[in-house]
């Protein structure tokens, strides 16, 4: 139900954009839609908090890099838990595509929990393990939850990779199995994923919440569906389904009809040093929208790949937050309460053997970096159409580092974050607050107390760069500096891109500072990187990560005068900066 | 003597709670606030509500505001500067990078900081998480900041350091050099306000208390100057977000602790219900005109938490888990874009308020749709204004129209959906206790709580509701059972060994040195008892659970790591292998106030009149018949009495489902329970 996919020869269209494609014309009353509606939101919420409270890692209770959804039996989307967009409806093809190796869904039984760490399955990369619950209501498979965590280390050849060149380097691929059987845990499989991670304790930790949060899952879709009984919880679906392309499509009607094309560059692939272009297109046909990605560049050597469902979700999230920023406060309707119906007016064209749909055994370790990018360059596409609605860029990255090492007594460590950037200034003024990507939305940065109280590094800096946000009639948030000093010697990964190209501004405004990444070496050598696996850092050795500011927005001429003062005062812009400029 | 008054100054409301020990009397008043002074409106519903000769001889009075909280979400509080660690300027400003629920929002901004960036200014100095010295305080930066407060004339500075929760000592300096240099104002110290771990929270927390010093201690000031003029000489006290109550005089120095005190006093004070019935779970239900509250209590006790959040402000504090949702019974019902039927967060508040109260409201709300289907009787209100039910019933025949529903079932649907918003909010309350809310009885109260009595009850599957009395001014009652508390808590990370449980015990120990420090008149003689509590948790595990350590002298390894496993167990539904470790230690100093009998019903109702019939829709019959309507006065005496049934009471009105019995129980409360389904 959720891949109504066409092929010919060339591209592959995800999803079937035409208006009626709705599936009944329901008549559940709207009362019993709106408390099941709520209900399953409600449930959806209940999920991740068993996850992340749960959870050993930072990455999960901290990042929050994990989906948690309830699926219908026609793997349509119920309802997402308020978590990383990143993942915004893919995981119906997850859920489409584990069905599908396991022998179909009549091979499931009550009790069973469904994993897989297949990266073309997932979608995304081997660390982001699925766990299925199928619900059964008197003995009739009714629906499934979904989740999908990032585990810390599933045996890759590194613990985060940037360098990969095909799948089988990124983690142990468990295809599909049944973890549990009728409720009995399947122990030799359980051990031999427990063997092949660096991390054995956060797996098994993670893991368990993760499989803690399907079964809240399930018992709350069961206790709706016994409330209400089966056929009305049915046709209160389709009715919520139908509201929700209803929205999408009363906005789309909204927007100028016409193709709008937008180019970027992104570094390079991780093993390769090219620059990597990149053209997207989105093009608004009355009530429906088609994403074209079939222009994006040549599937990469190096993990900057993203499956195609993924792909998927990145249009998705443009496109949702393209109707949110266009609705100027009436955006409630999308607010952690997203179905399969808002997803039923979008399209998404993609060409298998590109960048946006690799193929095994290309290595897509890195697949979210492309996404950024591809949400970035689709709202420039779109601020045409609709100036108001769209900020210019940001960093245009999640700026992410891992680190990891022992302590004295052998015992290992590991610890990962995400990093906020300046935001693009908007129609509706300056930007201040740094922000995690668009993509991952709802992740926390963590605190240099939480860090530095368990982990052997310091923070030295944690501050805005001043003069880095884009000029213009509105500035661009400011790029920050985080300077982490190692007090052991220790690895790091740096997941980093845009280094290159720094962050738009919109309608006039000038561009901002971009990231990037500098290590001062405990020798005394400064060196710069795009992205690098398995550093190594001696103690003593400072990691200055910068993550871009944000572009600005219409012609700095048409500045307020006294903005431009208070900046000064407060530092965000030098004098000498404005002199130059003026 | 112990005769008191509680009074709870909410958005629209003054209620006023009147207890007289001497003969048991309670009465309860309701006046306007008066919004941007309302001590005046405190002393006015104080005039109306209390006889004159009655105030020399009250011994307390406990007040509940909004004063502090709203001079922060109106951005009406002090200029504050604040003095960080060099390198941390814009820890205030970075938020950790989140959207709140703005999730898909591209425009995304926060409100901007309390502090704008050119008053936070940078110290050179730094801790280490060990609380060793990893630079030292550099005083002249301290110099350079005051030169910028006194240009921009701050009235507050706020001073917070990355890990002076493990050490404080530069923030003691900072201070020294502050006072040294000449500065007057008020200072903020970071590690007097929260000794706990991450930088950002505590940040907020100290530049929260900054901000509302002022505006709170000179409102509190004002009160009992007033208060005096009217012959009271009694003790001033106010709640606290976390339970008990302090001093004017200690929250006037610490007023970050009463930043939620409304709602919290309805919390305490079905817990203390709880106790007199012998509940052992039960779910609050608080219902007024804008929002819905609810928290879980077990054995009498609140559920608390050690972050709070205001606006988008987080707070280290204790804090009752009181959950909100903009639901109430001024929300406002609409049809959205997509055409499907919506109800809230919006509210009609007091102005122009439900169609139905004639002052200009066109929105249906949920009052409307109660009013409509003859949930509110007769709509006669206390002060002899009779609701324009006509009004009401066509402003939802006009929605429903557009969503293709007749009247009553518009009507109807709105009370379902709200209610159905309120379960949710409940389940979810429960569910992060490991509980389920069948096994809890529910608490109703607020003008609007016992309307939703037997609805919540219904899609809960909850056996039994208590209706307590003075429902409708139930959080000003709450408050007279409030202690006088005290609490402080420090971030103190260790194995739980022998080891990590000694110097757990001497972090202990010099918290409540501090709390003796912080003693004031109020509680000076009464007896104090102490407790203590330990936040635990599994070795790299980032949430914690707070574990009583009843006995700290006493209590091992083995006993405190048994308490942590079971409470684990019944939260998460499993336990894990592997090591557990002590993050924070917490200190309590709670001296009671004299116990006040808690069956004082209410000697200023209206005279009890002779039961009438009203058509009326039930829920559970999905129909209209003939509900029975009584006074509540005339419920005390006799045996259960069965619904359908509307019992009325000055400030709240009690709607009972067809299927539900109702009974006077101990305290004056209304027992409503599922009727036993004969065959």
């Amino acid at each position: 139900m959720t891949t109504t996919t066409t092929t010919d020869e060339l591209t592959v269209t995800h999803g079937d954009s035409r208006a009626g494609t709705a599936t009944t014309t329901a008549d559940a009353d709207p009362v019993t839609t709106e408390v099941i509606r709520y209900g399953l939101q409600a449930a959806a919420d209940q999920m991740r908090l068993t996850l992340i409270r749960g959870a050993f890692s930072p990455v999960i209770y901290d990042v929050q890099d994990l989906a948690v959804t309830l699926y219908d039996d026609k793997l349509r989307l119920l309802a997402q838990g308020s978590a990383q967009p990143l993942f915004m409806g893919a995981l119906g093809y997850v859920l489409e595509a584990i069905l599908n190796r396991l022998g179909g869904a009549e091979t499931l039984e009550e009790g069973d929990i469904v994993f897989s760490t297949y990266g073309y399955d997932l979608g995304s990369h081997q660390q982001d393990a699925a766990v299925i619950a199928p619900v059964f209501h008197e003995g009739e498979l009714v629906g499934y939850a979904v989740t999908k965590a990032h585990h810390l280390d599933i045996g890759a050849k590194d613990p985060y990779c940037t360098d990969t060149t095909d799948i089988h380097q990124e983690g142990v691929i468990f295809p599909s199995v049944k973890l549990y059987r009728r409720g009995e845990r399947q122990d030799d499989l359980y051990r031999t994923l427990l063997a092949n991670s660096r991390l054995p304790t956060f797996l098994a930790g993670d893991l368990n919440a993760q499989i803690g949060a399907a079964q809240v899952g399930l018992k709350q879709l069961l206790r709706i569906i016994e409330r209400f009984g089966l056929d009305t919880f049915r046709q209160a679906v389709e009715r919520m389904f139908d509201h929700g392309e209803a929205v999408m499509r009363a906005f789309l009607e909204t927007v100028p009809d016409g193709r709008y094309v937008a180019n970027g560059i992104m570094d390079n692939n991780g093993v390769d040093t090219d620059e990597i272009p990149m053209e997207v297109a989105a093009e608004i046909d009355g009530d429906r929208v088609i994403v074209d990605l079939t222009g994006t560049a040549p599937e990469q050597r190096g993990p900057m790949n993203c499956p195609w469902p993924t792909s998927v979700a990145g249009a998705r999230i443009a496109l949702v937050s393209f109707a949110v920023g266009g609705q100027a406060g009436d955006g409630d309707h999308f607010k952690g309460s997203l179905n399969e119906g808002h997803f039923r007016a979008i399209e998404v064209k993609t060409k298998p053997g590109t960048q946006f749909h690799p193929r095994p055994p290309a290595p897509i370790f890195m697949y979210a970096w492309p996404v950024f990018t591809l949400i970035d360059l689709l709202h420039k596409a779109l601020s045409e159409a609709l100036p108001d609605a769209l900020p210019a860029a940001g960093g245009g990255d999640c700026c992410f580092a891992l680190w990891w090492g022992t302590y004295d007594d052998g015992t290992a460590w590991a610890d990962a974050a995400c990093h906020p950037i300046g935001m693009g200034a908007s129609a509706r003024g300056d930007s201040v607050n740094p922000l995690i990507h668009m993509a991952c939305s709802g992740v926390k940065s963590a605190p240099a107390e939480t860090t530095e109280s368990r982990r052997p590094l310091v923070l030295e800096k944690f501050e805005f760069v001043p003069d880095s946000g884009g000029n213009g009639r509105f500035r661009g948030g400011p790029a920050v500096e985080y300077h982490y000093r190692t007090l052991r010697d220790c690895f790091m990964t740096l997941a980093w891109d845009r280094t290159r190209t720094p962050p738009w501004g919109v309608h006039g405004g000038g561009d901002a500072l971009p990231n990037r990444c500098r290590v001062r070496h405990a020798d005394g050598t400064v060196e710069t990187y795009e992205k690098a696996t398995g550093l190594a850092l001696r103690a003593g050795s400072v990691v200055e990560l910068r993550c871009g500011g944000g572009g600005g927005y219409g012609p700095p001429e048409e500045r307020d005068p006294e903005a431009v003062l208070r900046d000064i005062e407060d530092g965000y812009v030098t004098e000498g900066a404005v002199q130059n400029a003026a | 003597m112990a005769t008191r008054i509680g009074v709870d100054v909410g958005g629209t409301f003054t209620d006023l709670v009147f207890y007289d020990d001497a003969t048991g009397e309670v009465r309860v008043a309701k006046g306007s606030t008066t919004t941007g002074e309302p001590d005046r409106g405190v002393v006015n519903t104080v005039r109306a509500g209390v006889p004159q000769e009655k105030l020399p001889e009250t011994s307390f009075f406990l007040h509940g505001t909004t004063v502090g909280i709203n001079a922060l979400l109106e951005r009406k509080g002090s200029v504050v500067g604040l003095l960080t660690t060099a390198g941390f300027r814009d820890v205030l400003a970075m938020r950790r990078g989140t959207r709140g629920e703005q999730m898909y929002d591209p425009l995304y901004q926060a409100e901007p900081e309390l502090v704008p960036r050119r008053l936070r200014q940078p110290v050179v100095e730094r801790m280490r998480a060990d609380g060793s010295v990893d630079t030292p305080l550099d005083p002249a930066g301290i110099e350079a900041a005051l030169e910028v407060f006194k240009a921009a004339s701050v009235e507050t500075v706020a001073v917070c350091f990355i890990n002076a929760y493990a050490n404080p000592q530069h923030e003691v300096e900072a201070e020294e050099a502050l006072r040294r240099l000449g500065f007057e104002g008020e200072i903020s110290l970071g590690h007097k306000i929260s000794r706990e771990y991450r930088e950002y929270e505590r940040t907020s927390t100290v530049v929260v208390d900054a901000y509302v010093r002022a505006s709170v201690s000179s409102y509190l000031g004002r009160l009992e100057t007033s208060l005096g003029e009217q012959d009271f000489s009694g003790d001033c006290l106010i709640t606290r977000s976390g339970g008990g109550s302090l001093s004017f005089e200690e929250a006037s120095s610490r007023p970050f602790e009463t930043i939620m005190s409304g709602p919290v006093a309805g919390a305490m004070g079905a817990g203390e219900l709880c106790r007199a019935l012998g509940l052992e779970r039960a779910i609050t239900a608080d219902v007024g005109g804008t929002s819905f509250d609810s928290c879980f209590i077990v054995d009498g006790r609140p559920s608390v938490k050690y972050e709070g959040i205001v606006g988008d402000m987080p707070l280290q504090t204790a804090w009752v888990d009181v959950r909100s949702i903009g639901s109430g019974g001024g929300s406002v019902a609409y049809t959205d874009r997509g055409g499907a039927l919506r109800v809230g967060p919006e509210s009609a508040g007091a102005v122009p308020g439900p169609v139905c109260y004639g002052r200009g409201g066109t929105n249906p709300t949920t009052t409307d749709a109660a009013a409509t289907l003859g949930m509110l009787a007769f709509g006669e209100l206390a002060d002899g204004v009779l609701l324009d039910r006509e009004a009401a019933a066509q402003a939802i025949e006009e929605l429903g129209g557009r969503c293709g529903l007749d009247r009553d079932a518009t009507a109807s649907g709105i009370l379902t959906i709200a209610t159905a918003a309120m379960a949710d909010t409940i389940r979810s309350v429960s569910i992060e206790e490991g509980e389920d809310p069948r096994d809890a009885a529910l608490i109703a109260f607020g003008g609007a709580g016992p309307l939703f009595a037997t609805l919540l009850a219904e899609e809960l599957d909850i056996k039994t509701v208590v209706v307590p009395g003075h429902a409708g001014n139930f959080s000003a009652w709450g408050m007279l059972g409030q202690d006088i508390t005290r609490d402080a808590s420090v971030t103190a990370m260790s194995p739980l060994d022998d080891e990590g449980l000694a110097s757990a015990r001497r972090a202990l120990d010099s918290l409540f040195e501090e709390l003796d420090q912080r003693e004031t008149q109020s509680t000076s003689g009464v007896e104090t008892s102490r407790e203590a509590s330990l936040d635990i948790r599994y070795s790299e595990q980032e949430s914690t659970l707070t574990v009583d350590w009843t006995d700290p002298d006493g209590d091992d390894v083995a006993a405190l790591e048994e308490r942590f496993t079971t409470m684990y167990q019944r939260t998460f539904g499993h336990v894990l292998d592997g090591p557990v470790e002590i993050v924070s230690v917490r200190a309590t100093a709670r001296a009671a106030l004299p116990r006040r009998r808690a069956d004082g019903a209410s000697t200023n109702g209206a005279a009890a009149k002779e039961s009438r019939t009203i058509e009326a829709y039930s829920f559970t019959q999905r129909e209209r018949m003939p509900f029975t309507v009584v006074d509540r006065a005339a419920l005390s005496a006799g045996g259960p009495a069965a619904g359908p049934m509307i019992v009325l009471e000055p400030t709240t009105t009690t709607y009972i489902d067809v299927g539900y019995d109702v009974r006077v129980g101990d305290a004056d409360a209304l027992i409503i329970e599922k009727a036993e389904v004969s065959s």
